[in-house]
């Protein structure tokens, strides 16, 4: 294993070495690949292909839509961090490839704090906290108030370190009380068993959630980010009663550590002019996401402290488990 | 609320020249696709699925659900040719299917898959039209402890297929659920047997599994024994006659083709079992049916017939969990439901009443697609029959350069073809001793559902083993599989009875 690891090393290294100074006045002037650590069809692969689009026209040169799933989004992060760091090679990155799985993977082979550099921000989405509509818990509170008894409530969440799985770990550490996690391989099918009922919460993207509260198959009593979702504006944040709950999902566009500044700045104008087109916005309202305002300044210091949110929370859940 | 006012919207959504043209594109995309082996509909439909932006959304899901169908038609010609399952779901069609090919009558075999194909796609397309939103329910209403005990039952069952020793197939059942533990434990996080391997974190490819011990395998099975210049199992009689069924076939064969079917509907509707799982139980459930159940394994057209129904059964079925609840049965169906999403549609229990057009006009374009795939199939069995023709020194570069083509196109990573040839070795191995690899192949892919389930109920149950027996339908197929373990005890058993009262 440390032979892999250490062989890892030495190409990441000498990669980084042949990528040296790589002239910019004229980029792009080949096709640029735009790597997708997750499957084709999944929310990221949407907006990174609606994205790669509208960066084609903008650039002159052919943004290519790669998926490469894996490990949590890991092994499309991992190729494209180890890639000469031309610009030639983006990733959409996520919050779990650039924040979650640095503390659930203990063999993560790259640092997003260290082996990345950020391009954009493109948007973010709070989750909703859902039940089944026929569930006795009315408000959060109800929800709270069951957690507290010696058998406590199930939450169903798309696998062990997942942010669904973390949101329910820290409702249960800011609550006190006893939230048992059950894991599903798959979000859709969570989502089955809490409108049956066998399951009693989970945290859900908003837009496929959204459906079936409005159709009166599910409820939902919260939201996880502080300043609430605008796809449904009447849920509440928890927040406003467990201060410290302000969890979202967020999607932020990067290629390898030490990129050309110019070069990072022209995918950044690209990455702006897209998400400032019309079918880009109209994509993100339908879908729930939000545009984010973070100055490319900020973008390393953003991601650092999601590193340690979500450290944080990954560590509390890991506590109690053992 | 009429269903004939409804089915006549459907025809007009699905009759204009558009969609007919697209409808007629993906059924013929997805057979193409689905003969070759290694590359599914999984990777065509994320491949067609950015070509379709252009696209009216009700014509765009029209294609790539004809592509996913087509393939299941496409799939079983190379099992049936070539021992080669261009499809995982196809997989147990090439334990009868290859033999029948085997000795002359490939034409007739072509001939049972597609009629048994189209038959089972049909009967469950009426099914999904009349009973969408109630088997919905119902299948919400299936909990992960029924879902443990379909599993059981399956692996029982599936300890039959495969022919033989009984005692081997269930060793290759226990290899099966051995691979099917590498990866993250989704319960505990922690790796198993991924041996510091990041690409082992989701587990073995279910495509590098299949293709390796099937495809890779018989290929070097082939090459290592003697060479057959066109011997004379190869010559096959072309004539029409010698395809079609007789009157004698056609009453053996409406029996497993409406049981593929059923068990197919039920299968297909569960949200995550999908179609593999379907042909498995669709077999075993024939095997056990029948009255003579050796002649399995060496060419009973039923062996064909109710998988194939059950398969096709199986992918329309699969479309009443992602279509009325939003919620996707297996990868395919949720690509399916991304292309909805990103074409601004976006399926759940509001679609059907929402968007009518386009639930009618999907689900009556299934059924033209399956009329334009039968009658696709029919004329071209004479001339893919003449594929088993082909030199071997042509065809089997040729085949191993697709499997790893497909296997690297799942995530696009070379990982996954290295991992292909390793089960290809393995799998010529297996082979040579005598065991049979479809068995492994249930093992792997019903092995984490069953782990999944068993430690979900158990979960929710806050440790109470007891919910298995309490809950009617679980106890229900409980029971069923304890019947099959012992059944084979019966005869013995009465024996000693009778005696003793003597």
């Amino acid at each position: 294993m440390t032979t892999i690891r250490n062989m890892m090393a030495v190409s990441v290294a000498a990669m980084l070495g042949l990528a040296g100074s790589v002239s910019a006045q004229s980029f792009p002037d080949k096709p640029i690949t735009m790597i997708v650590p997750f499957a084709a069809g999944t929310s990221t692969d949407t907006v990174s292909r609606l994205i790669a689009e509208r960066m084609s026209e903008d650039l002159g040169q052919t943004v290519v839509v790669e998926n490469r799933a894996g490990a949590g989004g890991s092994v499309g992060t991992q190729d494209v961090v180890s890639s000469d760091a031309d610009g030639y090679t983006i990733a959409m990155g996520t919050v779990g490839t650039l924040a979650i799985n640095k503390s659930i993977f203990p063999e993560l082979p790259y640092d997003p704090e260290s082996d990345v550099t950020p391009i954009a921000f493109v948007g973010y989405t709070p989750t909703l906290l859902v039940v089944s509509a026929e569930s006795s818990f009315q408000t959060l509170n109800d929800l709270v108030e069951a957690a507290r008894s010696e058998d406590g409530v199930t939450f169903a969440s798309t696998g062990n370190g997942t942010s669904t799985h973390l949101a329910g770990e820290l409702l249960k550490t800011l609550s006190d009380t006893n939230m048992i996690h059950v894991p599903f391989g798959s979000g859709a099918v969570g989502l089955a068993a809490v409108m049956s009922g066998e399951v009693d919460f989970m945290f859900n993207h908003p837009v496929s959630a959204k459906q079936n509260v409005d159709a009166g198959k599910l409820r939902a009593l919260g939201v996880s980010g502080a300043a609430g979702s605008e796809v449904a504006p009447e849920v509440p944040p928890i927040n406003d009663s467990y201060e410290g709950f302000d969890l979202i999902a967020w999607w932020l566009m990067h290629g390898p550590a030490d990129m050309p500044a110019d070069v990072t700045e022209k995918l950044n104008m690209a990455v702006t002019n897209a998400l400032a087109s019309d079918a880009v916005s109209e994509h993100f309202v339908k879908s729930g996401i939000s545009k984010g305002e973070i100055p490319f300044a900020e973008l390393e210091g953003f991601i650092s402290s999601e590193v340690n949110k979500w450290g944080d929370i990954a560590n509390a859940a890991n506590a109690q488990a053992n | 609320m009429d269903l004939f006012s409804n089915i006549a919207l459907g025809f007009q959504t699905a009759f204009t020249a558009e969609a007919l043209f697209y409808c007629f594109l993906g059924c013929c995309i997805g057979t193409f696709v689905g003969a070759l082996p290694g590359i599914g509909p999984m990777v065509t439909i994320s491949v067609a699925l950015p070509l379709t932006f252009g696209l009216d959304p009700t014509v765009a899901l029209i294609m790539l659900a004809g592509i996913f169908y087509g393939a299941q038609y496409g799939g079983s010609i190379s099992s049936i040719l070539l021992n080669l399952p261009g499809t995982a779901s196809t997989a147990v069609t090439a334990l009868d299917g290859y033999p029948l090919a085997q000795s002359g009558r490939a034409g007739f075999a072509l001939f049972i898959n597609a009629i048994a194909s189209f038959c089972g796609s049909t009967l469950s397309i009426i099914v999904v039209m009349a009973f969408a939103p109630a088997i919905a329910e119902i299948a919400l209403r299936f909990n992960s402890t029924e879902y443990f005990a379909v599993m059981v039952l399956g692996l029982v069952a599936a300890c039959t297929i495969g022919g033989g020793s009984p005692l081997k197939s269930l060793v290759m059942v226990v290899f099966g659920l051995i691979l099917g533990i590498v990866g993250m434990d989704i319960n505990s996080g922690a790796m198993r047997y991924t041996f510091g391997f990041l690409e082992l974190t989701d587990g073995i490819s279910l495509i590098s599994v299949a293709m390796g011990l099937f495809g890779v395998a018989e290929i070097v099975r082939k090459m290592a024994g003697p060479s057959t210049h066109a011997s004379k199992t190869m010559i096959q009689d072309l004539s029409l006659a010698s395809m079609l069924p007789n009157r004698e076939d056609l009453s053996r064969l409406w029996l497993p083709i409406l049981r593929g079917t059923s068990i197919g509907s039920m299968i297909g509707a569960l949200p995550g079992a999908g179609p593999t799982v379907a042909s498995f139980m669709a077999y075993a459930a024939e095997k056990k049916a029948s009255r003579d159940p050796g002649r399995f394994g060496k060419g009973a057209p039923e062996g064909v017939a109710a998988p194939e129904a059950a398969n096709n059964a199986a992918v329309q079925a699969a479309f009443i969990p992602t279509l009325s609840l939003g919620i996707p049965g297996d990868v395919v169906m949720a690509i399916l439901l991304g292309a909805m999403i990103m074409h601004g549609v976006i399926p759940g229990p509001q679609f059907i009443a929402n968007e009518p057009a386009m639930f009618w006009g999907l689900l009556v374009s299934f059924w033209i697609g399956n009329l334009i795939l039968l009658f696709l199939n029919l004329p071209l069995i004479g001339l893919l029959v003449r594929i088993i023709t082909v030199p071997s020194r042509i065809l089997h570069p040729v085949v191993i350069f697709f499997i790893c083509l497909g296997s690297y196109s799942v995530s696009n990573n070379i990982f996954d073809v290295f991992v292909t040839l390793v089960f290809g070795v393995l799998g010529y191995v297996l082979v040579r001793r005598g065991f049979h690899p479809a068995p492994v192949l249930l093992g792997f892919i019903l092995g984490p559902m069953m782990e999944e389930n068993l430690r979900r109920s158990l979960v929710i149950a806050r440790g109470d083993p007891s919910v298995f027996l309490e809950r009617p339908a679980s106890a229900v197929m409980l029971g069923l599989a304890f019947l099959l373990i012992v059944m084979p005890l019966r005869k013995p058993a009465l024996r000693f009875l009778s005696r003793v009262r003597r």
